[in-house]
């Protein structure tokens, strides 16, 4: 073993006292405003929009205090007040609301404030309150969608986006009017979020299954048809999966998609039977595009023998 | 896409609702002459399969039944309107009907003991998600101040019942943390039913205060359900049998669930619930003498694999005589023959009562218990009787208890 060379400590002088403490100069950063003084600013329509907005973020659960809350609340309703302001009034209405026992008492107020503002002239402001309405599953903020989805000239927001609000409750009576718009859809984005709607119905199967097995449908509306069928009726998805992944001209996303259903979730006893099936998927492995390629080499690692 | 400000008054009622407000209100204004059809036709409407809503979603059939509620104030109070007002309190969970049946009871009802426990778990459901509405317009939707919350109708109902409400007093007095943000009025509602509630006053003598026991309806004759006897049921192993073979042989007790409900007190509860009054069976060697079964509602939805999901993790043990089930096929046949309390929109379900059928070993319905919670120890007892054993309800007290509790 090589003897380590020691070498000798080098004579280190000592730090030389300071005389003289050079004075510290301040630096001009803002020190953060307390609560109180969030709040003052907030309420204060002479503060720039911006400074009003960053002290209603910073106000954090005092929105709590009821004193607070009323202030916020009426930043919220006046629709004079600037939008940003207001969004960011909601935003902190909103957070304080998750804290469910500090704000159960306020909770009500809270409600019927948002209720009272879904048809307000801002777009940003009527999306963000219907849709937290919407996931309360309240019936007022639902009749209002619905009633959009009736008669567009009643319209709160696009179908599009009410069809999603709407499905935050599968008991929400939205499936006849998701019906009307599948069938006669004003664009293709309502049509695919009413299909997504119907995917709560159990009684909208068959449709889905028409859907993934009609080649002239778009290919992620067919997606989303397997999907649904996947999560509702398995056993149906296995057997039309069988055929997409068989037939040589069909859609390769959806083929990727089907096969993925296949090998995560197929009965291990009928698929290693399925000769057919293995050998075509052989194919895919060899010719397929590269996520073909991919899902095909995880079937058969799990099921050819 | 943004759209523009619509130039629109909302408007909450649907034609179905609007033709129900113009007939709910034709029937109150008839109350005073025709007291009786005023209050058959009015009680028709309550009953949750009723076809007016059919096709409504849960917001609108809650919306609905508010408003027939609220029009029984002038007919006479009865055990039938006794039993949807007290359902409410008891396993609802939508705000506004619990107020409601709050306002009902104490505007109409005769104060007594037994309501205090139903009051006490209405607050405890309201408390944390109470809302503002206003009980004198369709639907109850406030838009600006608050007329009323749902805190505020139990409370006041608690206040009704004075002292024989004292049972809830803890319940009423744990508020005091949130008394700094109540608003003026629930602080007051809060305080003077705090001031009731302590009131010394003689009370008069009322049997149980600690449970609204669940009122046995006999079927008299006791209902066959012949139709029934070919229906086609699936397990939760995925395994098929006809109705008529499960339930009988042996007494049966059968209920209704679905896997897709919103409402702790009722659908979850209610499995819970059944697993207790298994254990209570097998822990009294009686497991295997009598059977239980759960349906879904849902039986498009709910495959086995979801039946057998579900009810473990609710602590339920299967075995031959004890099975969650759905039917192969419709619902509807038994919907229709057993009379159950359930409607749906579409293929979901929108409304449900609580719905707990005892059959006997020849397979016919006996007794049903709908719309309050049951409690595990009588019905093992009902059963024992039916079965014709040497039980007595002491014994199933306590080993229905196990590592899961109700409430």
């Amino acid at each position: 073993m090589a003897s380590r060379k020691v070498r000798p400590r080098k004579k280190v002088a000592a730090p030389q006292r300071a005389t003289k403490r050079r004075p510290v100069r301040a630096v001009a950063k803002p020190k953060p405003l307390s609560r109180a003084g969030s709040y003052a600013v907030a309420i204060a329509d002479k503060s720039s929009v911006a400074a009003r907005v960053k002290a209603l973020r910073g106000l954090g659960q005092t929105v709590c205090q009821p004193k607070t809350f009323s202030g916020v609340l009426k930043i919220l309703k006046n629709a004079r007040q600037p939008e940003a302001v207001r969004l960011a009034a909601l935003q902190a209405l909103q957070s304080a609301s998750f804290a469910v026992i500090r704000f159960a008492q306020l909770r009500p107020e809270y409600l019927a404030t948002l209720r009272s503002i879904v048809s307000d002239a801002s777009h940003e402001i009527r999306q963000r309150v219907l849709g937290m309405l919407a996931r309360e599953q309240d019936g007022f903020a639902q009749q209002a969608l619905l009633n959009g989805l009736k008669d567009p000239g009643k319209a709160l927001l696009p179908p599009e986006k009410a069809l999603q609000l709407l499905s935050n409750d599968p008991h929400a009576e939205a499936y006849q009017a998701a019906r009307a718009i599948a069938a006669k859809p004003p664009n293709a984005t309502a049509r695919r979020e009413a299909l997504r709607l119907l995917g709560s119905d159990a009684s909208a199967l068959p449709m889905f299954e028409a859907i993934l097995a009609d080649r002239s449908e778009p290919s992620d509306v067919r997606q989303l048809s397997a999907t649904i069928l996947h999560a509702e009726a398995p056993e149906k998805l296995q057997a039309k999966a069988r055929q997409v992944v068989l037939d040589k001209s069909e859609d390769k996303d959806l083929q990727a998609t089907c096969l993925t259903a296949l090998t995560q979730f197929g009965k291990a006893e009928l698929l290693t039977a399925d000769k057919e099936l293995v050998e075509r998927i052989g194919q895919l492995k060899n010719e397929g595009d590269a996520n073909s390629r991919q899902e095909a080499q995880r079937f058969l690692s799990k099921y050819r023998r | 896409m943004a759209i523009a400000r619509p130039n629109v008054q909302l408007n909450i009622l649907s034609d179905a609702e609007a033709a129900l407000v113009a007939d709910v209100n034709d029937l109150r204004d008839r109350a005073a002459t025709h007291p009786e059809a005023a209050r058959s036709a009015l009680l028709a409407y309550l009953h949750e399969g009723h076809g007016m809503y059919r096709d409504r979603g849960s917001a609108a059939v809650v919306r609905m039944r508010g408003w027939v509620l609220l029009a029984c104030a002038p007919v006479a109070w009865s055990k039938d309107l006794e039993r949807f007002v007290l359902e409410e309190l008891d396993n609802g969970q939508d705000p506004y009907l619990t107020a409601v049946a709050a306002s009902v009871l104490r505007r109409m009802a005769v104060p007594r003991m037994s309501y205090t426990p139903l009051l006490q778990r209405a607050l405890d459901t309201v408390r944390w998600h109470d809302d503002a509405m206003q009980l004198d317009s369709y639907g109850g939707y406030v838009a600006q101040g608050t007329s009323t919350t749902a805190v505020r109708e139990v409370l006041a109902a608690l206040e009704w019942l004075g002292p024989l409400a004292v049972g809830a007093l803890t319940t009423v007095q744990s508020f005091t943390s949130q008394a700094a943000q109540m608003p003026t009025r629930t602080r007051v509602q809060w305080a003077r039913t705090i001031t009731a509630l302590t009131r010394q006053e003689s009370q008069p003598a009322v049997a149980s205060c600690c449970a609204m026991p669940a009122t046995a309806q006999h079927a008299d004759p006791p209902h066959r359900a012949h139709a029934l006897a070919d229906c086609l049921l699936q397990d939760q192993d995925g395994a098929v049998l006809r109705f008529g073979d499960f339930f009988s042989g042996k007494p049966s007790l059968l209920t209704f669930f679905y896997t897709r409900c919103g409402n702790p007190r009722k659908c979850s509860a209610t499995m819970e619930r059944l697993a207790q009054l298994q254990r209570a069976l097998r822990a009294a060697g009686i497991g295997d003498q009598v059977r239980t079964a759960a349906v879904t509602y849902d039986p498009a939805y709910d495959r086995p694999s979801l039946l057998a999901a579900y009810a473990t993790a609710r602590d339920w043990r299967f075995d031959a005589d004890h099975r969650v089930l759905r039917t192969v096929g419709e619902f509807e046949p038994l919907q229709q023959a057993l009379q159950l309390g359930v409607n749906f929109v579409s293929s979901v379900v929108n409304r449900h009562r609580l719905d707990v059928l005892l059959v006997d070993r020849h397979g016919a319905v006996v007794e049903s218990y709908p719309q309050v919670t049951w409690q595990v120890p009588e019905m093992c007892q009902r059963l024992v009787e039916l079965a014709g054993l040497d039980c007595h309800s002491s014994q199933f007290a306590a080993s229905s208890q196990g590592s899961h509790s109700v409430e």
